[in-house]
């Protein structure tokens, strides 16, 4: 229990230490912020922070924070088993935000992969935890293979892997090409995208809450940061080119995941398939390569993290008590559990993108974009996938809330509980204030992405 | 100054010696002395070690891996003998600590030798020092068989070691490395023309059965068929031993022979690169359907023998640092691995652990040891962030920039194999098992091995990772 309180008081001050580095970032300054080197190995290695890496490490350590408290307030856990991997996905995850260096870029990539492995494992729901966790492990060592050819590959024909020596590097296009195809692979099985999206909803599924919360609130994210961090500025002509390509794909995923939603029985499932419609929305709009749109994406990916794992709490709370994921055994939830159903609706409304919720700025921004740029075919799967996510979200949340309960005699269930209404509370809190307020985030943003 | 290695030896050898036999063979004293005296001579030697470390008189005669092998003697002693595993196998026979003593007497004179023919002599007393030293500690019908396979094939391997030598002697008239070695250099970098004696003279063919019998000693292919039958039929301890003391000396002899005769030998093949890869190949596919640790580790030392061959260029210092990382991190982890495993004990009838499912889920009923060896295994495929993951990428850079992407693309896939292998036995080691699956329950008495495998995974974590330059300190 020492432990635990120890952790989460570090963990707190991390998290303060994030605020205080929003607080002192100057948004007018268009380089990197707090420069530190490293001397290692021969290697000069760079580490250091604009408004995208802020906004990352914040949500981490926002989300950790969180995950922390809900395995402190959990009894029935021992929590000794999760802290050092929670910590050091948290510690690794920051390191990863800040590196300067396509090297420690891959090291720390493929790092979180070794804790996450081990928390997957440990701390699951049912027998297949085994199975999506060698899932999860296998799937991102193929993209490691890639990764690394492609890191030796930048490396031999530049002598540096510091982003700030590839900026300017030069290289011939059937070169930047092959390195951009594999690069792109590694960044696409983090999405995921189609042909590589299975290992998500296996995750996800047997994964427990905290797992999934940092599954879908962090680890997805990772491949919207390389991708806007390394692709974009340092193969900028092969990601030109490949662009209807990327379009086309993450067209397909969204309009595939949603399909696959409609059909699926398991909450869990469901929110798992919503997060590759989103993520793959996100891609649509850093690959429209217009500037609202891109704003759009990284805003997305943002409310995504806040939104899907606030669902995914709320998932958990339910399993708390009804042991079930099924969405057959859950009935008449707004008179059983009238806060937990009302925090529910809320964050479902955030998903679908409603008004007034983070989710809506980011859909709108990518749609104005996708208008601009009069992508049209683009333009009628993605509006058929946004409607259908409303459809399927509200069959979910209706199926849970309003279907009358067979048996009169329904058992006694207590409502939230104080750590579940503070969690609850706060990501709300964050998904309303986004929502209203996105100029918060977008001055973080918008300079970087003008640049680009 | 220039005397002061040889007096350092004689007074190793000397206390060694006189001071064990006595001990041991003290009838009063019996068991416990031995098991007492022997730490007291460890920790002896571990003083002379660190005493060489501070200063640099040493360097120029006496290599890394002849101050790293006290050491190493060291780490097997303390963790072979310790009290429970020396009851349940019966090892307390005073036979296995002379045949220690005298194996590293013999060693000692491997390092320092200059003639072909000392070599020679002194291989063949290791192998009769194997020999008995398979037999020592438990004796069936099993055990036997295998250390006749044993002997036999090592004789072999003499029998192409006096071959290669009387090749040499033809060629040259005389059997000092260090003269042969000079001669060859002066030949090959100064004259205008790159050309070898081995090209010119008839009968030079009989110096590659010196090359061969190295291959038998350090069990490469394609002369490594009969190790992983012979570790399957011995005692764990003895495994031990064999996978972590004779491939020092054997790999400084081969160091040795290699910058002297065999660069020369083979400077226009690509022999020693496709042996590599053969092991790699057989080393990473024979992995896959083993689940006895002997066996396992058999097939492991023959894959990371062929990482090492794969690097292996003497005149390119930065290579072979990575390549000497590789091979000490490879063999502490397999240590570590196998000091874990002699001293676990089973809670219902008292043995030790032999098959990999008999570690299922070890992580609920002792979590460090759990934690150590899976953060052991995950080093030991090379991921990032763990141990080999350096010198893994710099085998690739090197690979890559040499054009031979046929090899990396090889080096790939039996990188997948290795992961795929260990992560299954991660799986078994760390996840908790299903309720129907049989679990055994270990303990683990001795806490002073404990904390000394903790110390031990400490300096390989964090020394070797942290600063990998240690190393080339030495080389």
């Amino acid at each position: 229990m020492l432990m635990r309180k120890i952790f989460l008081l570090v963990n707190i001050c991390i998290l303060i230490g994030v605020l205080i580095l929003w607080i002192v970032h100057d948004p007018f300054k268009l380089t990197y912020q707090v420069l530190v080197t490293l001397d290692y190995l021969d290697l000069t290695l760079l580490l250091g922070l604009d408004g995208i890496s802020i906004s990352f490490i914040y949500l981490t350590s926002f989300l950790v924070t969180l995950c922390n408290i809900s395995v402190f307030s959990n009894k029935s856990t021992s929590g000794t088993y999760y802290i050092p991997s929670l910590f050091s996905i948290l510690i690794i995850l920051i390191f990863l935000f800040a590196v300067l260096d396509l090297f420690l870029f891959y090291i720390f990539f493929e790092a979180i992969i070794l804790p996450f492995f081990i928390y997957m494992g440990i701390n699951g729901y049912a027998k297949r935890r085994v199975h999506a966790a060698m899932l999860f492990f296998f799937y991102s060592f193929l993209g490691s293979i890639f990764l690394i050819i492609a890191l030796f590959s930048v490396y031999l024909q530049s002598g540096s892997t510091s982003i700030l020596d590839l900026y300017d590097l030069y290289l011939p296009f059937h070169y930047e090409a092959f390195i951009w195809i594999l690069l792109f692979i590694s960044i696409a099985i983090k999405v995921p995208m189609f042909p590589f999206h299975l290992w998500l909803p296996e995750a996800h599924v047997q994964a427990s809450t905290e797992g999934s919360v940092l599954l879908a609130g962090v680890i997805l994210k990772l491949s919207v940061y390389g991708l806007i961090r390394f692709i974009f500025p340092i193969f900028p002509y092969a990601t030109y080119y490949f662009s209807p390509l990327v379009l086309l794909f993450a067209t397909i995923s969204v309009f595939y995941s949603v399909m696959t939603t409609l059909r699926q029985i398991d909450i869990k499932r469901i929110i798992a398939y919503s997060s590759i419609t989103h993520m793959n929305f996100t891609i649509i709009g850093l690959f429209l390569f217009n500037y609202t749109s891109i704003m759009g994406a990284l805003f997305m990916s943002l409310s995504h993290g806040l939104v899907s794992s606030a669902l995914f709490f709320i998932v958990g709370m339910l399993y708390k008590r009804f042991h079930t994921k099924l969405i057959f055994y859950y009935r008449d939830l707004f008179t059983r559990l009238p806060i937990i159903t009302f925090f529910f609706l809320l964050f479902t409304l955030g998903n679908i993108g409603f008004p007034l919720t983070c989710g809506f700025i980011g859909e709108l921004l990518i749609l104005i974009g996708v208008f601009v740029t009069k992508s049209y075919l683009i333009m009628v799967f993605c509006s058929i996938a946004l409607f259908l996510t409303t459809v399927y979200s509200f069959i979910l949340f209706d199926k849970l809330a309003f279907t009358q309960s067979t048996t009169l005699d329904s058992p006694f269930m207590l409502d939230i509980e104080t750590s579940e209404f503070f969690i609850a509370v706060t990501l709300l809190l964050h998904v309303i204030l986004f929502g209203i307020f996105p100029s918060l985030f977008f001055m973080l943003l918008q300079d970087f992405i003008f640049i680009y | 100054m220039f005397y002061l290695p040889y007096i350092y030896l004689f007074v190793n050898i000397f206390i060694f010696f006189t001071y064990n036999t006595y001990f041991t063979l003290l009838k009063k004293s019996g068991f416990p002395s031995l098991f007492k005296f022997n730490f007291y001579f460890g920790f002896y030697v571990l003083f002379l070690f660190f005493l060489l470390m501070v200063y640099d008189f040493l360097i120029f005669d006496i290599s890394i891996l002849e101050l790293l092998l006290p050491f190493f003697i060291l780490l097997f002693l303390i963790s072979v003998y310790n009290y429970h595993y020396i009851i349940l196998n019966r090892a307390s026979s005073f036979e296995l600590i002379l045949l220690l003593l005298l194996f590293s007497f013999f060693i000692q004179f491997l390092f320092l030798s200059d003639s072909l023919f000392f070599i020679f002599m002194i291989l063949e007393s290791l192998n009769f020092i194997f020999y008995f030293l398979f037999l020592v500690v438990c004796f069936n019908a099993t055990t036997l068989q295998a250390t006749i396979k044993y002997f036999f094939f090592n004789t072999i391997a003499s029998l192409f070691f006096i071959l290669g030598y009387g090749g040499i002697v033809f060629i040259y008239g005389v059997d000092s490395i260090s003269f042969i070695s000079l001669f060859n250099y002066s030949l090959f970098f100064e004259s205008n023309s790159i050309s070898t004696v081995f090209q010119i003279l008839p009968l030079s063919f009989l110096s590659y059965f010196l090359f061969i019998a190295m291959m038998f000693k350090l069990y490469s292919v394609p002369f490594q068929y009969f190790i992983p039958d012979v570790y399957e039929q011995v005692p764990t301890s003895i495994v031990l031993f064999f996978i972590f003391l004779p491939p020092t000396p054997f790999l400084f002899l081969f160091i040795k022979l290699y910058t002297s005769i065999f660069y020369f030998l083979l400077f226009d093949t690509h022999l020693l690169l496709v042996i590599a890869i053969l092991n790699i190949f057989i080393g990473s596919f024979g992995l896959v359907s083993q689940y006895h640790f002997h066996r396992f580790v058999a097939f492991a030392s023959i894959s990371a023998t062929g990482y090492f061959f794969l690097m292996f260029d003497p005149y390119y210092e930065i290579s072979i640092m990575f390549a000497f990382v590789f091979y000490i991190i490879y063999l502490l982890s397999t240590f570590l691995f196998f000091t874990i495993i002699l001293n676990l004990i089973r809670t219902t009838n008292y043995s030790i652990p032999l098959f990999f499912t008999s570690l299922r889920s070890l992580f609920d009923s002792n979590r460090l040891l759990g934690y150590l060896i899976s953060v052991s295994f995950f080093s030991l495929i090379g991921l990032p962030s763990s141990l080999f993951f350096f010198s893994k990428a710099y085998f690739f850079i090197q690979v890559f920039s040499s054009f031979f992407y046929f090899i990396v693309v090889f080096l790939y896939i039996s990188t997948l194999i290795n992961v795929y292998i260990y992560i299954k036995f991660i799986r078994n080691l760390v996840f908790p098992a299903d309720a129907n699956v049989s679990c055994f329950h270990y303990h683990f008495p001795n806490f002073f091995i404990c904390w000394y495998i903790l110390v031990i995974f400490l300096i390989l974590h964090g020394l070797l990772f942290l600063y990998p330059y240690y190393i080339i300190l030495f080389i």
